[in-house]
């Protein structure tokens, strides 16, 4: 217990740095990464109410957390609507080093 | 405190497995002996889990983290381990069009990965799944 609990603290604490960082009001800027993707989602996705993409990788654009609530996912199951996200953000996630996903029906 | 290290891990290995599954996907695909043979071990049993490492030994933390979850419902499952078998590691990700490991199936059908699965475990949705599909599980009705 004692070896994990030094890298669980560790981890918990600068991902929540990251996360506020990244989600920081009127302070922050999305960049261009982040912009490209909402914008790909937005369109790519019917009856977007959420979409939200957060660079947690401080900046170097290499790992990103999405969510993404839309009415579009209505009906459909978790898979699907994970692989439409996917399916989607092909092309930036090749350059990604990871990527979670968040997905809702709206 | 486990979902954060585990969420963050998981990523990693994702978009890793993505590439290549992007890949060998661009190779020509699956053969129909592979995709027959797939298919067939998804629906032998009621749940199916293609995991890195055994269900008593996993190999990598989202593969003991399904286990962990199917557990905790007392679900049973067979398990199939792709480490000793690359025909499989790189053939589910092709049929299910999934880029990742661990894979699930309930009823010769695609659940999801690790992420899916302790998101369905943490919203509750997953004993209502399971009774929809005819599995007993902990707090089923069944």
């Amino acid at each position: 217990m004692l070896r994990l609990a030094t890298p669980l603290r560790s981890g918990l604490l600068s991902s929540a740095i990251r996360r506020h960082s990244a989600c920081c009001g009127g302070e922050h800027k999305m960049s261009e990464a982040e912009l490209k993707m909402s914008k790909l989602l937005t369109e790519g996705i019917d009856g977007c109410t959420r979409v939200e993409v957060h660079d947690v990788s401080n900046g170097c654009g290499s790992m990103f957390d999405v969510v993404v609530e839309a009415a579009g996912f209505k009906g459909k199951s978790k898979v699907a609507q994970h692989k439409q996200v996917t399916s989607i953000l092909r092309e930036q996630i090749k350059d990604m080093h990871g990527l979670t996903i968040k997905t809702k029906a709206a | 405190m486990l979902r954060v290290l585990s969420r963050q891990a998981f990523s990693m290995v994702r978009a890793a497995n993505f590439s290549a599954s992007a890949s060998s996907a661009g190779g020509g695909g699956l053969s129909d002996e592979v995709r027959k043979r797939i298919d067939g071990i998804v629906k032998k049993d009621d749940v199916v889990v293609f995991m890195k490492g055994t269900q008593q030994e996993p190999a990598c933390g989202f593969s003991r983290n399904v286990k962990l979850v199917l557990d905790f419902h007392n679900v049973k499952f067979q398990d199939y381990n792709v480490l000793t078998d690359q025909e499989l590691r790189e053939g589910v990700k092709i049929f299910s069009e999934w880029p990742t490991i661990p894979q699930v199936y309930v009823k010769g059908e695609f659940v999801g990965g690790c992420d899916i699965l302790i998101s369905m475990h943490k919203d509750g949705e997953i004993s209502d799944f399971l009774d929809e599909k005819g599995i007993s599980n902990k707090y089923g009705k069944q």
